[in-house]
Order: structure tokens, then C-alpha cells, then sequence
């Protein structure tokens, strides 16, 4: 019954944070990717509730990635983890269809509070 | 090298200048296309081009100021050739100016006058340009498309004129949202917030304003003027749904308050554009006047148009043709003073158009479309007065043009159309009158389509809807909340129908009229009368008030027998020769509840009044007679009863109120 969560980050440390923080808050990570082409079609085969996303990575960047699971299901919902002095590029994502942002470093009450909001 | 001798060097400084005269329309030509396209890399080349050759035409004549202001010109080009500059408003102003100095300083030449210091002002901006752009070039697009990014999501720096005032299911809300302490990313916190309410109302404007948020001024406490239908606890809901807020203050404020601080605001920016314009002018052809003068000019000539029709009256008592005469001739003064009134209220309309290439490029993108946008402006200009309102109806023709005219490229590829739509709006004027279309080629208006939305949003019945032509139902997009759009976008979703800018046109004395054709295309005209100074309108009594009706809203005067009206369910009707539908008719002195008007007389007396297909009849007691009135603007008169457009003082002194008949509410 839980709420199912897709985390797409190149670093594996930031996905075992992740995964450490939303496991421990009772949330079902069913499925990690690291490229924003494995997120894609992490997407599409597993229809998950909620997405976190990281902006910078190889090949094709989050806000692409943002773009093609939107067209795919205009209602996802897309969380954004960026690094600091990535602003404009946190926009894009914003305007791309995330629903909001967190900043690294993360702070585990913060993530928690805004996945709670936006799958609320 | 010889030096030249002074008879080669006379010959070729003329060369300079007749060639620099061509050089300098070309110069013109290319600036105008870059103002509407700022990517236009073949006008930035021919730009270049031009400018680089005129620079060694300089060189070779040795005027050394035009070379050095050329070279400087010429680099600031190259600059944005090479990305590392972006062409702003600012900017593309700054190039005209440059234009205006040029031909300003050759014709100093001509005169063999001194030139050495027409340029240094001009020099010392565009060196800051490219100072600034050698720290921050890379910044500044970043801005650049941040501020982009803002006016996708619905906050532009002009927006204030999108708000609605005759709306009264928008409320206007002030938003005061703290944010949590010590947050990093402000301006993406900022654009998730307006992103949360983007579609739910209007965003006008921000405190600070957007220009100085994204200069790095803003602080943990952010103002936001907003409009919408929603209720204060929808919307602070919205705005908590992001992330990072400590608190959200809102409150509804009223209309007027709205209002007055809009028009505080245009002045101030009225009053720093004159400090501006008297700084940098040196050659003076023209003095800038500020509004309350020019008002107060406007309401003298009232008055002295007043007195000579009181005057007049007064006259007709006497036998004095030798005064009469007089009379005559102060009176074709006053004429000519006229024109000269109403040319000195007269505006570009291009000031208010050129916000919109921006807006089109923007909203074209969200819809994805591409549009080639084109006005042609026919240097029309129109009263200050209405010149945002002007701008305020375009811009709605304009949105629903690209939203709803508009197909996406795969539609028009499917379609054998050319990938690329097309809007033109063509303004001019024709005796008086001033002509807005806005056309584009896209799917038209498909009365079967409004048809079916019209049933099912219960407007009308299948039934009655077999009785009317397709002209008749393609017109009913003008009814109040009426709108096609399937689904709510941010550009349609603001419940901004076609009836808004129906009632705008039509606040202004105008019309506005539809032409389309399925999968060809649509074109709307808006008719508007350019000066709102002087109407020709018809004096009426009802009961002690005195009432004047424009005489562009009458149809015609009757006097019936009071037996040649016909109830029907207890509502009172009248039938006109060559009309097939029966004519509803009021009271004039019941609509404004006015007291002592004469009824259940045996014959009545109706203003039958039109407006498009809207006609009805207005029974009064006494017509008195047609007259030119000069209309006072009076906000308490319009607070306090509708339909009244303003007031007008008659030749014995007495006050008439101007009506508005179709704004009365009937």
C-alpha cells in the first residue's frame, strides 16, 4: 500500500542516502537508475508515485529527463536534488514539470516534509 | 601618402553624406527587424556590415568622432555576434538613439559645424555595455533566461496590464510570503510558488519587482498582486505546496485601491522616463509635458467651448450680426484649438505593441507552434487615454490567436499548411476611426464546435441554436464565460474570454467584429474611435436629469402611441417597421431609479438603441436636442451607478450624465 519512489542519480552515494532516508520513513524504493535514460525507462516499466531526480548527469541531464516522464504521464511527480550554484538549471527543471526542488546537502527532515506534501 | 587636396576632401564629404544618408536608412532597417526578432543573425550581420563600411568611409573624411563612435558600435556588434552580449529592450533603444545622433550630427557636418562632442554620451553607454558584458556576459544570459523562464510561468514586468477590472468574480489579493530562514536557491523558490498559482489567476506583479529580483534583491519577504476567483485559503494552500515557506499573509483588497496604485506607479515611471529624456537631450524639438498639465489644458478648453455655446444662446436674444460675426470666428478658432488638443493626446500605438513580440515567441513556445508575427503600424497613433486599453484588447486577440487560432506545426504539416503560422495585425486609420485587425492562418472558427459548447454549457438549446445562422453562433464566442479551449492552459485559463475584450472595446465607444473560415483562418477588427475628447450625442429628459446618449449607440427616435405597446408575460414590448423580432423597451428614469418621470402617457417617446445585434428601446420624457459634448471623466459617478460613462456640463451649467446603454445591465 505504501508509496512507491524511483530515485535517478549518477552517484551511487547519494542514491544510498536517498534510499536510506525514504526506506527508513516507510517509503517502497522500487527502482534506482543512473542515467537519465535508465530513469526514463525505470518510468515507464514501474509507473512509480514519486521521482526524485538529480540535474547533473552524464549524457543526458535531468531536465531531459523531466521533459520525456512528463510526456509520458503529464501527472508524474518529479522532486529535483541539486547541488548549490545550479539555479538556472533548477528552473528549467521547475519549468520542465518537477514540482519542487531540495538543495544537497540533504537534510532528512526536509526531504521527508516535502515528499509528504507533494504525494499528500 | 598626398594629402588630399581641399577640393578632393570637399567632394568626398559630400560622398560621405549622401552615401551616409543611405547608410543610415539601412542602418534603420536592420535595427527594426532586430527589435522584433533580437536573434536575427543575417540583420546583425547586414548591421555590421554596414556599420563597418561607414566607419572606414569616416576614416577616410577624418572625422575622427564618427570613426571612434563607429568602431565602438561596430565592436558592441561583434559582441553580440559572438553571444557574448544579448540584445535587450535597453539596448535596441540605445540603437535608435544612435541612429538619431548620426543623422543629427551629419547634418551638423553639412553645416560645417563642430561634432566633437555629439558622441561622448553615446560612447560612454555603449562602453558600459560591453564593460558589463566582459564580467557578466555569461551571467547575463543566465538572467536573461531566467526572466524568460518567469514570464513562461505568467510574471512579466509589464503585467499589470493584465489585470481585469470589470471582472467582479476575480478578487485582487496582496500575497506577502516569508520564506524560511537562510534558503539557498531564491529565484527557483520563487518560480516554484508562481509556477503553484500560475493557473488560477493572474499574476501581476511582485515587491520587489522582478527586474530587482533578478538582480539579486530579494530578501526572505516576497509581495505578490495576484487575481484571481479562488479563495484566500485555495490560494495559500497552493502557495504552501512548496516547499521552504514559513508563512503566507494574504489579504483581499478592493478594486480601486488596485487601480490608484497602477496609476501611481505609470506616473512614476512617466515622471523618471521625463527626468530621463530632459538628461539626454540636447538638442531640443520637443518638451515633454506632464499628464496633469495636459489635463488641465483639455478641461480650459471645455470649459471655453462651454461659454461660447452659452455665448451663442445668449446671442440669439439680440440682433447684433456685428458681435455675431466675432462670435463666428472665435468659434472656428476653437475648432482648429480642437485639433490641436486632440493631436497633442496622441500616442504611437507602437509603444504599447512592443511588448508582444516577446510575449508571442514566449507563449508560442509553450503551445508548441511557431508563429511569424507582423504588424504593421502605419506610424498610427491614438489617444493617451485609451492606449492601454488599446494594448490590453491586443493582447487578448493576440493570446487567443496562438492558443486557439494557431495549429501546432504537426497539425499544420498533416494539414499541407506551412509549418510556420502566420498572425498579422494591421492597425490604421480611416477618417477618424481607428482599425485594429489581428489576423491569423490558422484552423478558424468552427460554428459546429461552438455549437456543441454551447449546449452543454446550457447557454442554449439544439433548438434555438437550428434558428440562428453560422455568423450568429461564431459570434456567440463573445458571449460571458464562454470559451472553447478543452483543456486549461495558462494562457487560456485565465478566464480571459472573448467577452472581456468585447466589453473593453465596446467601454471605449468601439466594436469589434469576426471574420473566419474554417482551416483558412480568422481575423478580428476592433473599431475604436481614436479621441475620446468630443462625442456627437442626443440630449434626453427624464424626469429633472438630463441624460446624454452617444450618437453612434442610436439607432433611431420614435414617438408612439402608448397603445402600440404590447405586453407580453407583463414585460413591455413595441414593434418596428422592417424589424422581424419585437423590441424590448425600459423606462430610462425605472433603469436609474430616478423619481417624477412621466409615465402612462398617450404617446411615448424611445431612444431605440443598437449595439452589434443588441437592440433595445429607452423611454424618456422630452428629446432635447443633438449637441457636441466634451466628456469629464468622473471615477465617483462610476462607483456609484453603471452604465454611466462620464458626465458633461451643458451650456446653461447643468450636468448631463453620458450613458452607456448597453453597460446599464438590461
Amino acid at each position: 500500500m505504501g508509496i512507491n519512489i524511483l530515485i535517478v542519480d549518477d552517484a551511487k552515494f547519494m542514491r544510498n542516502i536517498l534510499k536510506k532516508i525514504l526506506s527508513g520513513a516507510g517509503y517502497n524504493i522500487i527502482g534506482e537508475a543512473e542515467t537519465a535514460d535508465e530513469g526514463i525507462q525505470a518510468y515507464r516499466d514501474k509507473k512509480p508515485d514519486f521521482v526524485t531526480m538529480d540535474i547533473c548527469m552524464p549524457n543526458k541531464s535531468g531536465i531531459e529527463a523531466i521533459k520525456a516522464i512528463k510526456a509520458i504521464d503529464d501527472d508524474a511527480k518529479i522532486l529535483v536534488c541539486s547541488a548549490l550554484g545550479q539555479e538556472l538549471l533548477v528552473m528549467e527543471a521547475i519549468q520542465a514539470g518537477a514540482k519542487d526542488f531540495i538543495v544537497k546537502p540533504f537534510k532528512k527532515e526536509k526531504i521527508l516534509e516535502t515528499i509528504e506534501k507533494l504525494t499528500a | 601618402m598626398a594629402p588630399f587636396s581641399r577640393k578632393e576632401m570637399q567632394e568626398m564629404i559630400d560622398m560621405f553624406l549622401s552615401e551616409g544618408k543611405d547608410n543610415l536608412q539601412l542602418i534603420e532597417n536592420q535595427i527594426q527587424i532586430l527589435e522584433k526578432d533580437h536573434n536575427d543573425n543575417f540583420a546583425l550581420l547586414e548591421l555590421y556590415r554596414i556599420i563597418h563600411s561607414f566607419k572606414g568611409m569616416a576614416g577616410t573624411v577624418e572625422f575622427v568622432e564618427f570613426e571612434k563612435f563607429l568602431h565602438s558600435y561596430e565592436t558592441l556588434i561583434s559582441l553580440i555576434q559572438e553571444k557574448k552580449v544579448r540584445i535587450s529592450e535597453p539596448m535596441i533603444d540605445l540603437f535608435f538613439e544612435s541612429v538619431d545622433l548620426i543623422e543629427k550630427s551629419m547634418k551638423k557636418v553639412e553645416k560645417n559645424q563642430s561634432v566633437e562632442k555629439d558622441f561622448v554620451d553615446i560612447l560612454k553607454k555603449i562602453e558600459k555595455i560591453k564593460d558589463d558584458s566582459k564580467f557578466s556576459s555569461e551571467e547575463a544570459s543566465t538572467k536573461s533566461r531566467m526572466k524568460e523562464l518567469f514570464a513562461e510561468s505568467g510574471l512579466e514586468e509589464f503585467s499589470l496590464e493584465s489585470l481585469i477590472f470589470n471582472d467582479p468574480s476575480l478578487k485582487f489579493y496582496l500575497i506577502k510570503v516569508i520564506l524560511e530562514d537562510n534558503i539557498k536557491l531564491k529565484l527557483a523558490r520563487l518560480l516554484v510558488i508562481i509556477k503553484n498559482i500560475e493557473k488560477f489567476g493572474i499574476i501581476a506583479q511582485t515587491s520587489p519587482e522582478l527586474g530587482d529580483i533578478l538582480q539579486g534583491k530579494i530578501e526572505q519577504e516576497i509581495q505578490i498582486l495576484y487575481q484571481s476567483s479562488e479563495s484566500s485559503k485555495q490560494i495559500t494552500k497552493r502557495i504552501t505546496d512548496s516547499g521552504e515557506i514559513k508563512e503566507v499573509i494574504i489579504d483581499e483588497t478592493d478594486a480601486e485601491t488596485i487601480r490608484k496604485m497602477k496609476i501611481e506607479i505609470e506616473e512614476e515611471e512617466q515622471r523618471s522616463q521625463t527626468i530621463q529624456s530632459f538628461e539626454s537631450s540636447s538638442d531640443i524639438s520637443s518638451v515633454k509635458v506632464d499628464l496633469a498639465s495636459l489635463d488641465k489644458l483639455i478641461e480650459l478648453y471645455g470649459e471655453l467651448l462651454i461659454r461660447t455655446k452659452q455665448l451663442e444662446n445668449k446671442l440669439s436674444e439680440f440682433n447684433r450680426p456685428d458681435i455675431n460675426e466675432i462670435l463666428f470666428q472665435i468659434q472656428s478658432y476653437m475648432f482648429k484649438f480642437q485639433d490641436v488638443v486632440v493631436q497633442i493626446q496622441m500616442v504611437p500605438i507602437s509603444s504599447v505593441f512592443r511588448i508582444f513580440p516577446r510575449m508571442v515567441r514566449n507563449v508560442a513556445k509553450q503551445e508548441m507552434k511557431e508563429i511569424n508575427y507582423v504588424v504593421n503600424n502605419h506610424n498610427v497613433k491614438v489617444d493617451r487615454k485609451i492606449l492601454n486599453e488599446v494594448g490590453t484588447i491586443v493582447n487578448h486577440l493576440l493570446r487567443n490567436a496562438i492558443n486557439h487560432g494557431i495549429e501546432t506545426v504537426k497539425e499544420r504539416k498533416l494539414l499541407g499548411k506551412q509549418p510556420k503560422g502566420s498572425i498579422v495585425i494591421e492597425t490604421k486609420i480611416r477618417n477618424n476611426v481607428l482599425y485594429i485587425e489581428v489576423n491569423d492562418d490558422g484552423r478558424g472558427i468552427d460554428p459546429e464546435l461552438i455549437s456543441q459548447a454551447a449546449i452543454k454549457k446550457g447557454l442554449f438549446t439544439e433548438e434555438e441554436l437550428s434558428h440562428m445562422t453560422d455568423k450568429e453562433i461564431i459570434n456567440l464566442i463573445f458571449l460571458p464565460k464562454f470559451s472553447t479551449a478543452s483543456k486549461i492552459t495558462n494562457v487560456s485559463g485565465r478566464g480571459i474570454g472573448m467577452n472581456i475584450v468585447k466589453e473593453k472595446v465596446e467601454a471605449l465607444s468601439g466594436t469589434v467584429s469576426l471574420e473566419t473560415e474554417t482551416s483558412v483562418g480568422t481575423t478580428f477588427t476592433v473599431i475604436l474611435p481614436i479621441s475620446r475628447l468630443l462625442i456627437r450625442a442626443i440630449l434626453v429628459r427624464s424626469g429633472a436629469q438630463i441624460f446624454s446618449i452617444a450618437l453612434d449607440d442610436i439607432e433611431r427616435l420614435y414617438e408612439i402611441p402608448v397603445s402600440a405597446i404590447k405586453m407580453i408575460n407583463s414585460i413591455p414590448y413595441i414593434k418596428i417597421p422592417g424589424e422581424s423580432n419585437m423590441i424590448r423597451i425600459y423606462y430610462l428614469g425605472k433603469l436609474f431609479k430616478l423619481e417624477n418621470f412621466e409615465e402612462n402617457q398617450r404617446t411615448i417617446k424611445i431612444v431605440l438603441v443598437r449595439r452589434g445585434s443588441n437592440m433595445f428601446g429607452l423611454i424618456v420624457d422630452e428629446f432635447i436636442r443633438e449637441s457636441e459634448i466634451v466628456i469629464k471623466e468622473i471615477d465617483d459617478l462610476r462607483k456609484g451607478a453603471k452604465g454611466i460613462s462620464g458626465a458633461a456640463i451643458l451650456e446653461d451649467g447643468s450636468v448631463s450624465l453620458i450613458i452607456d446603454p448597453f453597460r446599464i445591465g438590461v
